[in-house]
């Protein structure tokens, strides 16, 4: 009962493995290509060749550990370290909330996948579409474990390879803003299907019935470039993210009303589960 | 360097210290799947777009668009992205569209 069981499992685990490694191909191409620069560029600072591949285990936040390079160069400072790192790593916040009944429960792999939830790990298990009979939870640890592999990979082979690289992969590194794009375009395709259906016709009031579908979008794309207009680039992420948590929490009554969410409330007491997170997108 | 290897440990070790509780808070504090508030569980479900626009935004933020190379190619790029997506509604499709581009367009305009 034993044997067959774990075998169940093993082929449950493989199963999600084989799922989740295409959809990663692309993370590994830039990460294989930002971490080697990574690597590169700490090497040539002076630190160690163990150095990349630690903090790429360690504190694996991409934009974070090419700050840390200039850090560790200056004075010893750990109140402004902590606080920088906070700061940078605030949308990890965002994303928990996104994925706050989707990562739980599945034991040491919650712990591992939350403990690794960067941007692109996050982008790519809040996307996907999964067949019932899949594991989440063997699939969300293979992405998240590929994923800091690419980076750790990367990182090890731009420290050991001292600046030499055989091909130009110039210009590689805008594979991340094409994967955010795409699965930010799949995030309008979701607001149209699940939200356009409430909009009542003929129109009443003066907001466009795509503005009320697409609300959520609007809110974030004001927010973060009039924080960028204000605050500059190095600083606008908290001031966005703060804006777009309270410009949604503002608008909480009519974008309700505007997402059809009275109705899912009747239906989440029926059980339904769906409209938590986004799997049915 | 200026710090001694004592403190550059400690350093490394503030900053994953730091990126672990960024990661861990909301699970955290958000006791259990049903004892969720009704604010948090709207957040959510409404967040996800604007948290995607606003990494885009973060990704575009280093372009300089005021150098005709980098903004032409980053322009025709995200457009090629954009109608892949509407022929295709498909991610890998969309993205490979955009990177393809991009780097054709980095080694083909300067000529």
């Amino acid at each position: 009962m034993t044997q067959q069981a774990s075998t169940a499992d093993k082929n449950k685990a493989f199963e999600a493995l084989k799922l989740a490694l295409p959809p990663s191909l692309p993370v590994m191409a830039a990460f294989l290509f930002l971490g080697t620069t990574y690597g590169i560029v700490s090497t040539t600072s002076g630190f160690p060749v163990w150095l990349p591949p630690l903090t790429a285990l360690v504190v694996y936040t991409g934009s974070f550990e090419f700050l840390l390079i200039g850090i560790l160069m200056g004075p010893f400072n750990p109140v402004g370290t902590f606080v920088s790192a906070l700061l940078v790593g605030a949308r990890h916040v965002f994303y928990g909330i996104s994925m706050l009944n989707r990562y739980r429960g599945f034991g040491l792999r919650s712990l591992y996948i939350i403990y690794t939830m960067a941007d692109e790990p996050f982008a790519l298990n809040f996307a996907a579409q999964l067949p019932p009979q899949v594991s989440r939870g063997w699939y969300y640890f293979w992405t998240s474990l590929l994923c800091q592999l690419y980076w750790v990979a990367g990182a090890f082979l731009g420290a050991v390879s001292g600046g030499f690289i055989p091909f130009d992969t110039t210009g590689l590194d805008f594979i991340l803003t094409c994967m955010f794009v795409a699965i930010f375009l799949l995030q309008l395709d979701a607001e149209h299907k699940s939200f356009a259906r409430f909009q009542r016709k003929p129109q009443c009031g003066r907001i466009p019935a795509w503005a009320k579908v697409h609300s959520s979008a609007l809110i974030g794309l004001v927010s973060a470039v009039v924080s960028l207009a204000l605050f500059g680039p190095q600083r606008f992420m908290v001031p966005a993210m703060v804006s777009i948590v309270g410009l949604l929490l503002l608008l909480r009554g009519p974008i309700e009303r505007w997402h059809g969410h009275q109705v899912f409330n009747q239906a989440h007491a029926a059980g339904a589960s769906k409209e938590e997170g986004s799997t049915s997108w | 360097m200026v710090m001694t290897p004592l403190q550059a440990a400690l350093t490394i070790v503030l900053a994953a210290a730091a990126t672990i509780t960024t990661r861990f808070a909301p699970f955290l504090l958000i006791p259990s799947a049903d004892r969720t508030p009704r604010w948090v569980r709207y957040l959510g479900r409404e967040l996800a777009p604007a948290t995607f626009i606003l990494l885009v935004v973060y990704c575009l933020k280093s372009v300089d668009f005021t150098n005709p190379l980098q903004a032409t190619a980053t322009i025709g790029a995200l457009l090629a992205l954009v109608l892949a997506h509407r022929l295709r509604h498909n991610m890998m499709v969309s993205m490979a569209a955009g990177i393809v581009c991009y780097m054709v367009l980095l080694r083909v305009l300067p000529l």
